[in-house]
This record gives structure tokens, sequence and C-alpha cells, in this order.
């Protein structure tokens, strides 16, 4: 999308109406010294598509609120006669880019804002005008008829809506001033809608939606159809009827668990919102520290219940499930046993004879005599005794229990032994790690459960805090009583709603458990005739595995967008911080809470950032949700800023230029950061598009200006 | 070369069912870290050796087959990840093989034991799966079953 | 730089969840047929060119003549 041009008349600063702009796509600067009318410039945009200008002080104010203020000085006081009219408009014209098969759509957004003199008196005073309601209109050529349309009033909103969606639009433009309140970060909703805009979580529920629909009618339609082959029909599609019924009952948990939660989310956010405005009671700061703390312990149980989860999973690793093989060790040191003694009984049958035997010319002469010469006994020829005389003739081989496959054998044996004693060992100790471990786990979950109690006090005695003190402030006392009433219903509502989501979390459980045992007897019911194919069964197959993963893409998906605008967002703040040495660190999302904030290498929050500080992180995030929203959604939007760099300083400010002009096709920035001298050097940077220069004038040749002459006008420096 | 050794280049071989029915379950994969996302053991070689150790106990021994398709890890993944663990496989093996202390020398023996086992012990598992489908859900099933067991099975 | 279009997102995020279909022993071209179909219709109902109800039936159908 490409905003091609802005024409104002009679709004503000900027009198009659030759006040025209058109830009390019690229980087539009729109510079000029204070009060030379930039902010007024922003003001048009913002108010020709939503009815409103911000005023500091005040925040956004419609166009009623503002009245004639908002109508030019000079054109007001020119006015001469009663019944004279005075027209304040701005019109902007917007170009959709091309989608696939049909053309750019050109659209004209204008609002017009007409006043009449009611009387000759003070022009400035807003009771000598009357004013009417801004009138809208937006012109466009019709796609499919080629007919030139004109829409008006709601039908426009709808128009501008759907070019600027809500969600997205506080992104693609914001005023630095009001960049806080804007863009709270504070509040995690903020963060959350944009990213549920850009996300595609809707198209994922579709998708989860259609899929898990299927799935439920063919594995019915499975059913039937295996029922009519069952051999026990009648058991079969009882079975069904109960699982039909199971399956309905989870379906309704699921919806009503979903939408429990998001009122939830809600009335937990506006719990937040109430406490906020609680902190002006002395003690609740006391109760607020408190609440911190019981979190921060709840964290570290968490911490440690995780801990010890680790430390379980890798000890069942490593030995615990090893228990219960007693038995069997026993069997195999046995065994190792049975190769010692049978290597020792060889090994004695070779002691039979001496092992230093002489050679064979003594043998020989035993042989002959047939007599052991060694031992002294007779060795009767053919006699066992004469027989081993007679094996060690010529032994050059070794003793049996030295043979190559026994002493592998032995040398294994000598290794296993060893390891067995250390197995052993290590066994004895395994249950009764096992028995420590769970006592201290189930210390720990208990320990959890009474923290998260303390929480549910800490509240109930905020909600007390009320009604002792409540009284006490005279001013806006019936204010506190209301915030009070506000809080004890929210906090009630959150403490039923928990418990009503933790119902719901059972039933699902239980359901699914009891729809697990119903498949499985029917598994086991035989089928009469198991030649014939059910279809419905084999597509099961393909819609359930779809179905079960189609389930979690959601939650990983926007895992993954959270990851993109937070590594997105570091690319540009490395490239702009790397100017400034006073800023480093890197932007961390919190995934919890959804707060931004500056962390070290090892992820530890960093405690000195500054304003100006923290405007670059937010900036380089809205630049990352912009740009991926863009990516995404097939859509550019242009991004149009009013002071983004007051709180950078020079090199910071450029840097920062130089990667907006990167990251968008058409972006426009109104600064004041650019001196009339600074502009000739300015104009040369390629990575700017277009300059425009406002200075404010007046015809009388006064040097001192006041609001019945002066006005703004527009200079295009380079287009 | 050392029985260890020898081993360490030797696979051990099991069914594809068994791999999706019970490994995938059970056994996580690299990367895949988010706490709520864990299973119980992080690596393939645990899930293995936990159901050998169960076919071990329960002393159910049913040989591979030659149908059906099948995967397979080296042995030195155990060895290099496991500790104990696979010494005790060996000791295991030894004590059930036929071949008694000679098994030692043996590396195809103990591998042929050790698969015959977990593949008795991945049956065990897959029927406690079929009676509940969410049995092991609960990570303390886990040391529950162990706890199950008698010192006095085989 | 190609622009991916919403249609080849969702269906990467689908071949991503399910790591190109690697855990299972279903055939992987039908698994991803009917990915794509699936993923159009979603399209479809986004664009309220169809009811998501309408959605689910054109898939069953489209299930029925793929698997036999």
């Amino acid at each position: 999308m490409l905003i091609k041009s802005i024409k104002l008349k009679n709004f503000q600063c900027y009198y009659g109406d030759k006040h025209e702009i058109n830009f390019t796509d690229g980087l539009n600067i729109i510079t000029g010294s204070i009060a030379s009318g930039k902010s007024k410039l922003f003001d048009a945009f913002y108010w020709v598509l939503n009815d409103m200008i911000f005023v500091t002080g005040k925040e956004w104010v419609s166009t009623k609120g503002l009245g004639i203020s908002l109508v030019n000085d000079k054109a007001k006081y020119e006015s001469q006669s009663v019944d004279d009219l005075i027209e304040t408009s701005v019109e902007i014209v917007v170009n959709t880019t091309a989608a696939k098969n049909s053309k750019s759509i050109e659209y004209t957004i204008r609002r017009e804002y007409l006043i009449s003199r009611r009387s000759m008196k003070d022009c400035f005073d807003s009771n000598t005008w009357t004013t009417s309601t801004p009138t809208l209109t937006v012109e466009y050529v019709n796609q499919k008829n080629s007919n030139h349309e004109i829409a008006q009033g709601q039908d426009a909103k709808e128009i501008i809506e759907n070019l600027f969606p809500s969600k997205i639009s506080p992104y693609i433009w914001f005023q630095g001033e009001a960049l806080d309140k804007l863009i709270d970060f504070d509040n995690k909703g903020t963060l959350r809608r944009a990213i549920d805009y850009i996300s595609y979580v809707p198209l994922y529920k579709t998708m989860n939606n259609i899929i898990s629909t299927v799935d439920s009618k063919i594995s019915k339609s499975a059913r039937k159809q295996i029922g009519k082959l069952s051999g026990n029909a009648k058991l079969y599609n009882e079975l069904s009827r109960q699982i039909e019924e199971k399956n309905n009952s989870i379906k309704n948990n699921k919806q009503l668990l979903e939408d429990k939660s998001k009122t939830l989310g809600e009335r937990t956010d506006q719990m937040d919102e109430v406490e906020a405005a609680l902190s002006a009671l002395a003690e609740f700061p006391k109760l607020s520290e408190e609440k911190i703390e019981i979190n921060n312990d709840l964290i570290n149980i968490n911490n440690d219940i995780e801990r010890l989860d680790i430390k379980e999973r890798k000890r069942f690793s490593s030995l615990w499930m090893l228990y219960g093989t007693k038995k069997s060790l026993q069997t195999a040191a046995d065994r190792l046993i049975e190769f010692e003694d049978h290597r020792q009984s060889l090994i004695s049958k070779e002691y039979e004879l001496p092992e230093d035997v002489p050679g064979d010319v003594y043998i020989n002469k035993m042989l002959k005599n047939e007599l052991c010469m060694i031992c002294d006994r007779p060795a009767e020829k053919d006699s066992e005794a004469y027989h081993n005389i007679k094996a060690k003739l010529n032994r050059k081989i070794k003793p049996e229990y030295l043979t190559p496959e026994n002493e592998q054998i032995n040398t294994e044996v000598l290794t296993f032994k060893a390891k067995l004693g250390t197995l052993s060992r290590n066994y004895n100790s395994i249950k009764s790690e096992i028995i420590a471990h769970k006592k201290e786990l189930d210390d720990l979950i208990e320990e959890r459960s009474i923290y998260k109690d303390k929480i549910q006090v800490v509240n109930d005695d905020i909600d007390k805090l009320y009604t002792k003190r409540g009284i006490d402030i005279s001013e806006g006392a019936k204010t506190h009583r209301n915030k009070h009433g506000e809080y004890k219903t929210l906090n009630e509502e959150v403490r039923n709603l928990n418990r009503k989501i933790e119902t719901y979390k059972a039933s699902l459980r239980d359901a699914e458990m009891q729809i697990a045992k119903l498949e499985n007897e029917q598994s086991k019911i035989q089928r009469v005739n198991t030649n014939v194919n059910v279809v419905e069964e084999e597509i099961a197959k393909y819609t359930k595995y779809l179905a079960n993963h189609i389930s979690e893409i959601e939650q990983k998906e926007y895992n993954k967008l959270i990851d993109q605008i937070e590594s997105e967002a570091n690319m540009n703040f490395e490239q702009i911080t790397s100017v400034n040495r006073t800023i480093d660190g890197k932007i961390k999302i919190d995934r919890e809470t959804f707060r931004v904030l500056n962390v070290n290498e090892e992820g530890r929050e960093l405690q000195n950032y500054n304003t100006g500080h923290y405007t670059l992180m937010k900036m380089c995030i809205i630049n990352a949700i912009i740009s991926l929203t863009n990516d995404y959604k097939d859509e550019s939007y242009p991004f149009i800023t009013d002071a983004p760099t007051s709180n950078l300083d020079d090199k910071a400010t450029f840097a920062y230029l130089e990667s907006i002009s990167g990251t968008f096709e058409q972006s426009i920035v109104i600064t004041k950061d650019i001196s009339e001298d600074e502009i000739e050097e300015i104009k040369q940077k390629d990575y700017i598009s277009s300059l425009f220069f406002l200075k404010i004038k007046n015809d009388t040749g006064n040097e001192k200006m006041n609001r019945k002459e002066a006005y703004s006008t527009i200079t295009p420096i380079k287009n | 070369m050392s029985l260890v050794s020898e081993l360490s280049d030797k696979r051990l071989k099991y069914k594809t069912i068994h791999r999706e029915g019970i490994l995938d379950k059970f056994c996580g994969v690299q990367g895949s870290q988010r706490i709520i996302d864990r299973k119980y053991f992080s690596q393939l070689w645990e899930g293995y050796t936990w159901a050998a150790i169960i076919g071990f106990i329960y002393d159910k021994r049913v040989p591979l087959g030659s149908g059906g398709k099948g995967d397979a890890f080296k042995f030195s993944v155990i060895n290099n990840n496991g500790g104990e663990l696979a010494d005790a496989l060996i000791l295991l093996a030894l004590s059930k093989s036929k071949k008694g202390y000679k098994c030692l020398t043996e590396p195809d023996e103990i591998i042929k034991v050790i698969e015959e086992y977990a593949n008795g012990g991945f049956e065990i598992i897959q029927s406690k799966i079929r009676e509940d489908e969410s049995h092991f859900n609960n990570p303390d099933a886990f040391i529950e079953e162990l706890l199950e067991r008698k010192e006095t099975l085989t | 730089m190609k622009k991916l279009t919403i249609n080849d997102r969702l269906l990467e995020s689908i071949t991503r969840a399910t790591s190109n279909f690697s855990d299972t022993s279903l055939d992987k071209t039908t698994l991803l047929e009917i990915s794509k179909k699936l993923v159009d219709y979603v399209i479809e109902v986004d664009s309220s060119h169809t009811k998501e109800s309408g959605a689910a039936t054109s898939l069953e159908n489209d299930l029925y003549h793929k698997i036999q």
C-alpha cells in the first residue's frame, strides 16, 4: 500500500487550500523547526482516518471536543460576515498494491468539517460559530463493475478499517509524544493484540475446526461400518454410542474451557488495572510487594520442581531402571563363577604334571621306565599317568586353560566381575534414592500448593483493605468505593473461573480416558468377515494423524512468531546501537507477561536504561511488527511517524532513519531533528527518497507573528 | 578386541511398530525441549534399554522374526551415554543366554539376546498401553512401574 | 526475494509440525495432498467464500476420492 498524497485545507495552522504533498515510495522526510506545523501534519493524517487528534495533556480528542480549534485561525480572522462558511478538510489518496489477479485500487479519503458564523463577535470564540458533524467520504473504482463509487458514513468507515486495521494501525503510525500511551509495553494486552493480528491464529483455529470435524465424522462412519461386520454388533454399536456421547461432551467442555480461559485472561488484566489504581493507598504497596514476593517464591519452587524432575529422569536413565534385576544379576554372577570354576579345574588338570617338566628326552626315559620320576609314582603303560606323561611329549601347544578362546573369556569374566561388583553396590542404593526423591518432590508440590493459596489470601487482603481504609479517604471516596466493588467482584469471579476451569480440565481428562477404554473394548470384538476393507477405517488413520498434529500448530506457530519479532527487532536494534556506544544489550520479549526487556548476553535484565533507550527498543519492536505484518499478510503497510527520534542523539537518529528506509516500502517521517543548514547534506543521502520542509510564514512582513497572520508552508526539497 | 568394543559397532534392531507405538511416545527428539512437550526419556536408547530391562525382568523373550519393517541403532550409543546400563545389559544377556559364559566372546549372541528380550519388553509395555492408553501419560507412572517389580521375579 | 503466500505458509506450518510426516508410516504423498486441500479450504473460509461446515464436507468428499 502506498500513500500517494495528502491535501489540507484550513486545517489548524494550514491556511487556505494550497497545501499538498505528493509522496514517493521509500523514505519521505518532512522536517521543519519547532512550531512549523509538523505535528499538525501528523494530526491531519490521523484526523482524516479517525476523526481524532492527539492533544498533549488530554490524549485523543474527537472533532466534537476540538470544535473550532481545528479550523485555521487566519481563515476565521478573515471572515467578514455572518453566515460565512469555512471549510476545513483533509484528503489523502491511497493506492493498495495489486493482488494476484486484480489491479491496484486507488482510494480517495476525505473528511470535511464545516463551521458557519453566527455573529460578528470575537472570531476566536467558539460561541461565534455553529459547528457541524464532520463528513467522511471514500471514493474508489469498483473492481467488479468499474463504477466510480462513493462510500459514506458507516460504509466509508468499513473501508478505512479494511485498509488500516485498528489492531495494527497503532503500529503503522505513531506520534513520538504519544508513544508511551499509544503503545504501552507494560500492558501485555497491547503487544499480544498486535501479535494476534499478525499471526494466523484465526486461520489455525479454522484449520483445526475443519480437520477435527472431518475426523469426527469419518471415525463415526468407520465405527458404523465396522459395527456391521462385527461378530457382536449389538455390543459394538452400544460402545460406539457411548464413544459418541463422550466425544460430544469433550467438544462441549473444550468450548467451555476456551471461553472461560479467555474470560479469565480478561478479568486478570482488569484486576491488574484496578490494582494499579489502588497504588495510592498507603498499605497497598506493602501488599503488592508481598504478592510479588510470593510470586517469586513460587517461581523458585517451580524451578526446584523442575530441577528435581530433570534429576529424576537422569537417575532413571543411568541407574534406577535396573531395579528388579537383582536375581538376574545374581544369575550372571553365577555364570561368571561357573567359568572360573571350569578354568580352575583346567588349571588343576595341568598341574598334575609340574610346569617345569623336562624336555622330550627325559620324558621318553620316564615312558620307557614306566615311572614318573618327579613324583616318584609308577606309570604303567596305558595307565592314566602314562598317558599324561606321553601327552607332554612334543608339547608345543599351550595348556588348555590358556587357549585363545579361554584367555579371552577369562579377560571378559574378570572385567565383568569388577563391573558387577560396582553395579551391585550401586544397585543397593536405588530404592532408598527413589523414596528420598519422591518425598522431596511431594514436599515441594505441597509447598507450591500452599503458595498458590497464599496468593489468594493476599488478594483477599487487598479486598479487605478497602473495607478498612476506603472510607478514610475523603476525596474520591466514591471512586475508591467503586474500585473496591470492582475488585471484589473481579476477585470472586477469578476464583470461580479457576475452579470451573479445573473442573472442565478434569472432565476432559476423564472423558479421554474413558474413550480409550471404550475403543479398547471395541477392538477386542472379533469381526465376522476380516476380508472386507472398511475404507473409512483407512481414511480415519489420516484424519486422526493430521488432527492430532494440527491441534498443536497454533501454539507452536504463535511462539515462532514471537521469536521472529524478537530476532528481527534485535537485528534493527544492533544496527542502530552499533553507532551509539551507550546503549547495549538485546531486546527480549517475556513470553509470560509480554513485557519488553533489555537483557545482556545471558538473558539477565539490564537495569540502567533511560527513556531514549526504551524508546529505541519500542521502535525496533514496532518496526519488526510492521515488517512481519507485511510479510505474513501479503500486504505492505506504510510507516508514518511523528518525532520518533526526539529522545535519540543525532547519530542514532540517522541510523534509525536509514534502517527504516531499508525496512519499509514506504515510510513517512516527520521530524524536527534536521535543521535548515543540514538540509543540503541530507538531501544527498540516497536512502532518502523525498524531503519536504515546513516553515511558518506571514504575508505582512512583520517580524513577530501572531495567530491571525501566521500560517505554515510546505516546500518540497527533493521529490 | 574386548567384548565392549566389538559390541560398539553392532546394531540393536527393533520393529517399526514399537518405534511408533512406544519409542516415539516416550522418547524426545533433538531440539524439542519446551517443558510441556517433554517426553519422559530424552533419547531413544533410554526407552529401548528400559524396554529391554522389563523384558528381562518378566522373562519375556520374543524373537524378532523376518517379516515386518525394522530400525536399528548402535550399541555404542548406550555405552557412551548410559554408563553402567550398557554393562548391565551385557550381564543380563549373560544370565539368560543358552550359551552360558561362552557368550562373552560372541557379541552377536549378546546382541540377539538383548534384542529378543527388548522385543518382549516392548510387547509387555504395549499391552499395558492397550489396556489403558493414558497409563504412561503421567510421569509418575514410570517410577510406579519400577516399584511394582518384585525382587523375587526371575 | 520471493514472497511466500499465505497458503504456502500454512502448508509449511503443517510440514514443520510433522517433520515432513516423518513420524508415521502413512503415505506421505497422500498426507501432503490432503494438507494442501485443507489449506485451500481454510483460505476459502477465511475469505468468506465458504462456511466451515461446507469446507468440512468438501474435504470429506475429497478424502473418499483419494483414499481407497
